[in-house]
């Protein structure tokens, strides 16, 4: 295989920060791109005013390094086009390139709902240790919730040999 | 390639593929008291390597840690030649096999799978009956400790498990109460996920992450069951080597297998019995690469049928969200609930055979904006991205495998294009879907719409087929009597070569509905034990 004993063969190396850092303008057209995607709605913050989301955001690109050039050259497309023209454009991006606005949308929006501020709010606790207690499962079966299929009884088509 | 200086000693059973297959063949014979070598392409994984260790995990699964070898990319992995396939098959490359991202549903064929020419008229009858079988699933159920509900009125009498189930939780009660609703078979999920601590395995703790690697240790991967026991028994498992071909000597047995390890060094490694547990495609591939100037058909190929009548399994779903919260980011994942019911044939329905339906969780607000990639832009970005994500607690996910026929025109061969990084010929998959699975994918979706519409579902969202899924690869290497039809016999032996063995979802002869991996392990653990009774025996004459 030639591959130096120390590499993981089958773990994909974490990365945290992207391939490199955003210029200014990238930044500021990639935010403007996250607030038309993930407008303010309600109690619901745009991308940009959620706290933390920066660095979250950093933490996206990472995640999908795959695809930081084809994202930030979008992005770079993206920056003089202003306002109103900005949905538009990203309507397009949606309807024609798919390669490119499927992980740059995944990025902002993966970005957005791994802020604590925004987990709490849509009420998502994150991936984490619960495990059961120890009568949940009998409590669930002692309403008879399974009685009506017992009473069916058998269903399984006979063949020689069972 | 470098070759090696000095060739290693003989050793009884070497074994080619850690996955569960692997894992059981490997710690049979080791208990046994056989020496054994495991070689895997891959390495270990931690359960703290898992994404969903990480707030990125919905990221990371979409490329890094993806399901597809194809996407995903790793050194361990090779790539899949899909050009003229409906769909793609996947596995991961690892000690523990496909089991790392399984799910591990964990029922067995119905008595019927067994019998299908009988029963339906289509397709053959397997060379062993469901009674055969069940034995060797009772003593692998008891070993990685099964959770769930004895009495499961699909199955005949005397089907239980060693560990009590885990809950239903809102979206397994919510489901089984449609399907009551609608008068059908459905069951309490059973899983290799360990509801208590058992041997090896941590409790399970609900991380609902099950299908991208259980960060608890608690799923039945047989990295964490079966292999270190058989490391215990003695055996030993090789990583980062990368079976080349299998070795045959002028006796027409084989003398051993080439593989190629970490330096990129090719390494004769000597052994009295062969065993493939590579899957579906990666056995077929391997004995179509082993083919010499005595077998230029590939080894084992005298029927021809080594690599032909894959099965896939088409699955299809349908995603329901509801106004009720569900706490759908809760596990296992794992199915909360099976139904059985649409099975079996019904002729009426224009197709042969059926499917097995089962309900998830749908964890993750990312996961449910992927889920909605189909809809309209204004459906999911913009306001609606807000409660397009918070319906992520409130979904059920019901999914479906369908039964994939057996057509000697779907099959693995070797591709002429594409090579893994070894320089081996990459495999190729030419798959076409059959009318008669359409039908039942059709008819499948509608059935678990039905479902989502007696519980109430506020949007339902469907797929008829995912091509990407699910990684049940079988049928490319049939058992059978007869080895004019079959590559191996009931026993997982080749007809051709009368040391080499093949134990993993190559020698299903049809595939049921049901997921595999449970009567993979089964047929495994056969294989296992009439492989030892035959080395021992040949051990004594020699």
């Amino acid at each position: 295989m030639s591959t130096p004993a120390s590499l993981r063969l089958s773990v994909p190396i974490r990365q945290t920060t992207p391939p490199r850092s955003l210029t200014e303008v990238e930044q500021e057209s990639l935010l403007r791109i996250a607030d038309t995607l993930i407008p303010a709605a309600g109690p619901n913050p745009k991308a940009s005013d959620t706290k933390d989301f920066l660095p979250y955001l950093q933490l996206a690109l990472a995640a999908r390094r795959d695809a930081f050039d084809v994202v930030i050259a979008a992005v770079s497309r993206l920056k003089d086009v202003a306002g109103a023209d900005l949905l538009t454009a990203l309507k397009a991006m949606w309807a024609d390139d798919k390669n490119t606005f499927d992980p740059l949308s995944a990025i902002v929006a993966g970005a957005y709902f791994m802020t604590p501020e925004v987990k709490e709010l849509i009420g998502y606790p994150g991936q984490h240790r619960d495990p059961a207690g120890l009568e949940d499962a009998v409590n669930e079966l002692e309403t008879g919730i399974l009685d009506p299929v017992i009473e069916r009884g058998p269903i399984y088509v006979s063949a020689a040999g069972e | 390639m470098a070759q090696q200086d000095k060739t290693p000693d003989v050793v009884d059973v070497l074994v080619i593929g850690a996955g569960p297959s692997g894992a059981v063949v490997t710690h049979t014979a080791a208990a046994a008291g056989l020496s054994v070598i495991c070689l895997e392409q891959g390495d270990w994984v931690n359960p703290s390597d898992f994404p969903a260790n990480f707030p990125e995990w919905e990221l990371l699964i979409q490329h890094n840690w993806a399901h597809d070898p194809n996407v995903r990319g790793l050194p361990s992995d090779y790539p899949v030649d899909v050009e003229d396939s409906d769909m793609w098959p996947v596995m991961f490359n690892a000690v523990g096999g496909s089991s790392i991202y399984y799910g591990a549903e964990w029922p067995r064929l119905l008595p019927s799978d067994f019998r299908v020419k009988t029963v339906d008229g289509v397709a053959d009858d397997w060379p062993i009956s469901y009674n055969d079988l069940k034995p060797y699933h009772d003593e692998v159920d008891e070993f990685i400790g099964v959770a769930g509900v004895g009495g499961d009125t699909a199955y005949p009498d005397g089907l239980d498990y060693p560990l009590p189930p885990h809950p239903m939780g809102k979206p397994g009660v919510k489901a089984a109460e449609a399907a009551n609703k609608l008068g059908w078979h459905w069951w309490p999920g059973t899983n290799a996920i360990a509801s208590q601590k058992h041997k090896t395995l941590e409790q399970c703790g609900r991380w609902g992450v099950c299908e991208w690697g259980c960060p608890q240790g608690a799923k039945a991967s047989f990295d964490l069951i079966y292999m270190p026991q058989a490391q215990k028994a003695g055996a030993t498992v090789l990583t980062g080597a990368r079976a080349k071909r299998i070795v045959t000597g002028a006796d027409g047995l084989a003398s051993g297998v080439e593989y190629i390890n970490r330096d990129g060094q090719v390494v004769f490694q000597p052994a009295r019995a062969v065993v493939l547990c590579a899957n579906g495609v990666g056995t077929p591939r391997l004995l179509l690469l082993s083919a010499d100037d005595n077998h230029p058909d590939g080894l084992a190929n005298s029927s021809g049928l080594v690599g032909r009548n894959l099965m896939l399994h088409p699955n299809c779903t349908a995603l329901g969200y509801y106004d009720d919260d569900l706490e759908s980011w809760r596990g296992p994942a794992g199915q909360l609930i099976h139904s059985m019911q649409f099975y079996e044939t019904d002729k009426s329905r224009g197709f042969v055979r059926g499917s097995k339906l089962h309900a998830l969780p749908t964890p993750g607000p990312l996961n449910a904006i992927e889920a909605h990639r189909e809809c309209d832009f204004d459906e999911l970005w913009g306001p609606a991205i807000h409660d397009v994500a918070r319906s992520a607690r409130n979904g059920i996910l019901w999914a479906a495998n369908t039964e994939d026929l057996p057509e000697e025109d779907n099959r693995v061969t070797l591709s002429t294009t594409l090579q893994d990084s070894d320089g081996l010929p990459a495999p190729k998959i030419e798959y076409r879907i059959s009318d008669n699975t359409r039908k039942l994918l059709k008819f499948t979706v509608d059935r678990m719409v039905e479902a989502h519409q007696a519980a109430g579902a506020k949007r339902i969202l469907t797929k008829e087929l995912w091509i990407d899924q699910p990684g049940h690869l079988l049928g490319t290497a049939r058992m059978g009597d007869d080895p004019a039809t079959s590559v191996v016999d009931s026993y997982g032996k080749t007809h051709d070569v009368d040391n080499l063995y093949i134990a993993d979802g190559s020698i299903f002869v049809t595939s049921g509905s049901a997921n595999p991996t449970c009567t993979i392990t089964a047929l495994a653990l056969r294989v296992g034990k009439k492989l030892v009774e035959n080395v021992k025996s040949r051990k004594a004459q020699s």
